[in-house]
């Protein structure tokens, strides 16, 4: 999924940035202009205030493109007495050698790349305890994470974590139609999840009288794994992650465990459970084949399906207003139960190696980096906007719990306008913040339903020495075996022949290197 | 100097174009270099260590590089065995309609799948080709046949991408055909018919003869983007099961280079990509030369 977004975006991305690379020019010019203004209320409170630090601020990676002088922007500016030039990353601008002073990653494996290209700079633990005491206190529990950022004995990010992910995968299911079959309780092992996807396909739960029906599909096309999350996750694996068994490291896309998932799989394909297109569905179009009374069951993320008012649930309802769903956890397996699981790992911010000659800039960033972190009035600035315009809780009166934002500002799109997101940093914000704005209910939910910590890669998906060479050529012959096996078009025993293929093609050098990490760096 | 003044205008209108190759197209060769460089950002083009020839033989040695050049050729041979003739058989096709009404309703509904980027198309295509819900298996249907999964299907990947380029850009194509046809002077048309030339030859012997010129023109331009052409169509219809038969090397280049940083290796892939066409392409100028006996050509 990742690979072919990131394709359709790029010619786009590359425009937006040749246009905006013009307009910068003139944004400046009316920055020029604006200046004056905020130096000037600077001065009133520092009689003798520096020029302010002039800061080139990587926007928030899920943000489509900068938006110049936005009230956010202002904002910091005028805080922190600095100048900002919010710029979008992408691979093509770092290539060019156009790196921000400031800017988050979302993967160790990015962190890798980058630090290969020699624009990151390395960072000094000791620093970080004490410029960001609070951050550093938090993450005490979670110091694994900076194992999987340390490169050549340095530390080249700031991790951040989570421990609860609202984003951790459960199983979304047709509620009408699980009545309509007559099973009256949503399956929770992988016995139960079997009939209630057999009757899907076979007793006409939408009631047309025609087979259109499946139990199933799945996402073979994602870049990181093969889909059936949860199915694989029952049998206690996950294709490419790493998994710990007696103190040894191994692939989840070539243990025998995988082989048992393939066969269930391709069972349910075989009788007409799966539908055939798992091999071109995404994500996207799973949840349109489930309101489109396609297929009775997907894999969605807690905070999407969970709740009454989730983006799912209420998109459902507003398409097809007879139907009706219930949230259940992943099937109970020979393996447990289980799903792809991200871990406690959030993103990363780094900082350009060109700000190590640069100590003023450095100072600057890590004032901000702390503010970020602990204060509150610029966490929400940064993240929700002002309070009453932007975003308020969704009891009035409350003075903590969920948020919502107000109309107008519902999408993060047009949040952007405002500024907000885009200098967001995302999980660097303490513990005691995020409890007093998390939503108690959504919690409660993510507590219940996910799997997690049950299964996350043993190594925080660090990135291994090899894996640049290696690791997209594994997964995607990893996903063209797994999709021609569950399709039955080559016999389920040629499973032997990709696990040999894999190993030869540079699978044994991963493994090897996997199990030196394991050891040196994550053993408990 | 006096040539200057005289064709003043003339140089100015050609200043742009002049322009635009500098710009966007000698200028960049110079980054051609790093395909014989370690290319590390940070220390630019020209200050990355040499390596020589060291990329071009990891590619040479990969095992991949023969699938990719395979599918890449194949493919680009395909695109131009069918795609290449169809806008002409179409133009001359319709050229024949008598209806001024019909041929140019015809011709404006074929355009317009051109305007709709790829992105798009490829959605559009795998929802035609899909064996529950697309329209493809509804015709299979009559015919009484089992639907087919054609995108899930290495076998069948070739052909869908030569028919839907054909499916989108058949009427755009044909556009400069038509131009061609429509010049062709009506005496000509007139005598022969007097002389009893029946349609079918007066085709054969008057219309094909007088667009020969315009063909092989197009068809050497043709071939100058002949192996780079649909990157973008090929993108967003590959799929795990298909990359067998339709990786080729510009996908390639895009997922290890850009994704993963390794700008110097999929540069020399690039540059060996461009090798293979330059020789294709003054093949192809020659073969024409001597076919027209010298007449057509592009120099």
């Amino acid at each position: 999924m990742k690979l072919k977004k990131l394709g359709n975006a790029v010619l786009p991305a590359m425009l937006a940035a040749g246009l905006l690379a013009g307009c910068g020019n003139s944004g400046n010019g009316g920055n020029n202009a604006a200046a004056p203004d905020a130096s000037a209320s600077a001065n009133t409170k520092e009689s003798a205030a520096p020029s302010p630090v002039e800061i080139t601020w990587g926007i928030h990676f899920q943000a489509p493109g900068v938006v110049e002088n936005s009230q956010v922007q202002k904002w910091l500016e005028e805080k922190f007495n600095v100048k900002i030039k919010p710029v979008k990353v992408t691979d093509a601008s770092i290539a060019s050698g156009e790196v921000p002073d400031i800017f988050m990653l979302g993967d160790p494996a990015n962190v890798a790349a980058y630090q290969n290209q020699g624009v990151l700079m390395s960072l000094d633990p000791n620093m970080l305890k004490e410029k960001m005491p609070e951050y550093s206190k938090d993450i005490e529990k979670n110091k694994a994470l900076f194992q999987t950022v340390t490169i050549d004995d340095k530390l080249w990010a700031i991790p951040m974590f989570i421990d609860l992910k609202p984003y951790d995968l459960g199983m979304l299911w047709r509620k009408d139609w699980l009545d309509k079959v007559g099973i009256t309780k949503a399956p929770e092992t992988l016995d139960e999840f079997e009939k209630a996807v057999y009757a899907f396909a076979q007793k006409d739960p939408d009631g047309n009288g025609k087979k259109d029906t499946f139990g199933l599909t799945g996402t073979a096309t994602s870049t990181w794994s093969s889909g059936f999350y949860s199915i694989f996750g029952a049998y206690g694996v996950e294709p490419t992650m790493w998994h710990e068994k007696n103190g040894e490291i191994m692939n989840g896309s070539v243990m025998p465990e995988t082989k048992e998932a393939l066969a269930k799989l391709r069972q349910w394909y075989a009788d007409g459970v799966i539908d055939p297109e798992f091999i071109t569905d995404t994500q996207d179009s799973y949840r349109k084949k489930l309101y489109n009374n396609r297929i009775g069951v997907i894999e969605e993320q807690i905070a999407k399906g969970a709740l009454p008012d989730a983006a799912t649930v209420t998109e459902m309802k507003s398409l097809n207003p007879n139907s009706e769903l219930v949230f259940a956890k992943n099937p109970k397996g020979p393996g447990g139960d289980g799903s792809w699981d991200w871990g406690v790992k959030s993103n990363f911010v780094v900082i350009s190696n060109k700000v190590k000659d640069q100590p003023e800039k450095l100072d600057k960033l890590f004032e901000i980096l702390k503010a970020e972190s602990s204060d509150e009035e610029t966490i929400n600035m940064t993240n929700l906007g002002v309070k009453g315009t932007h975003w308020d809780f969704t009891e009035s009166g409350a003075t903590a719990g969920a948020t919502k934002f107000l109309a107008g500002f519902e999408k993060a799109e047009e949040r952007d306008q405002a500024g907000i997101r885009l200098f967001s940093l995302g999980n660097i914000t303490t513990q005691a913040y995020r409890e007093k704005y998390s939503n108690p209910a959504l919690n409660e939910a993510i507590k219940t339903y996910s799997s997690a910590p049950r299964q996350t890669d043993a190594l925080l998906f660090s990135a291994l020495p090899s894996d640049g060479k290696y690791k997209n050529d594994l997964t995607s012959l990893m996903q063209k075996y797994f999709a021609q096996i569950i399709s039955g078009e080559i016999p389920l025993e040629d499973f032997d022949k990709f696990v040999a293929e894999w190993k030869s093609r540079g699978g044994d050098e991963l493994t090897k290197e996997a199990n030196e990490m394991y050891q040196a760096q994550f053993k408990k | 100097m006096k040539t200057i003044r005289k064709h003043g205008e003339l140089l100015a209108l050609f200043l742009f174009a002049f322009a635009f190759f500098i710009v966007f197209k000698y200028g960049p060769l110079y980054g051609v270099v790093i395909a014989f460089k370690d290319f590390k950002v940070v220390d630019g083009i020209w200050g990355s260590p040499w390596v020589g020839f060291q990329h071009f033989q990891d590619l040479f040695q990969s095992s991949d590089f023969y699938r990719l050049l395979k599918n890449t050729l194949l493919l680009n041979f395909y695109q131009l065995l069918f795609a290449f003739p169809a806008p002409i058989i179409l133009a001359i096709l319709l050229n024949e309609v008598r209806s001024r009404y019909f041929q140019r309703f015809i011709q404006t509904t074929m355009y317009l799948p051109h305007f709709v980027s790829w992105v798009i198309m490829s959605g559009l295509i795998i929802y035609f080709l899909s064996p529950t819900t697309g329209i493809m298996a509804d015709i299979m249907g009559w015919f009484g046949k089992e639907p087919i999964f054609f995108m899930g299907k290495k076998e069948y990947f070739r052909s869908i991408v030569v028919g839907s380029s054909i499916l989108k850009d058949l009427g755009w194509g044909s556009i400069i055909y038509f131009a061609a046809l429509s010049g062709i002077n009506p005496e000509i048309q007139e005598s022969a018919i007097i002389d009893g030339a029946n349609r079918w030859q007066r085709i054969i012997r008057i219309n094909v003869p007088s667009i020969m010129p315009t063909i092989s023109i197009m068809f050497i331009l043709s071939l100058g983007g002949f192996l780079s052409a649909n990157f973008e169509q090929i993108i967003n219809l590959l799929n795990p099961v298909t990359f067998e038969t339709g990786d080729v090397i510009d996908t390639y280049v895009y997922r290890v280079g850009l994704q993963q940083f390794q700008y110097s290796y999929t540069a020399a892939i690039g540059l060996f990509k461009s090798l293979v066409g330059l020789v294709l392409i003054l093949g192809a100028n020659l073969t024409v030369r001597k076919l027209s006996k010298g007449e057509n050509g592009l120099w």
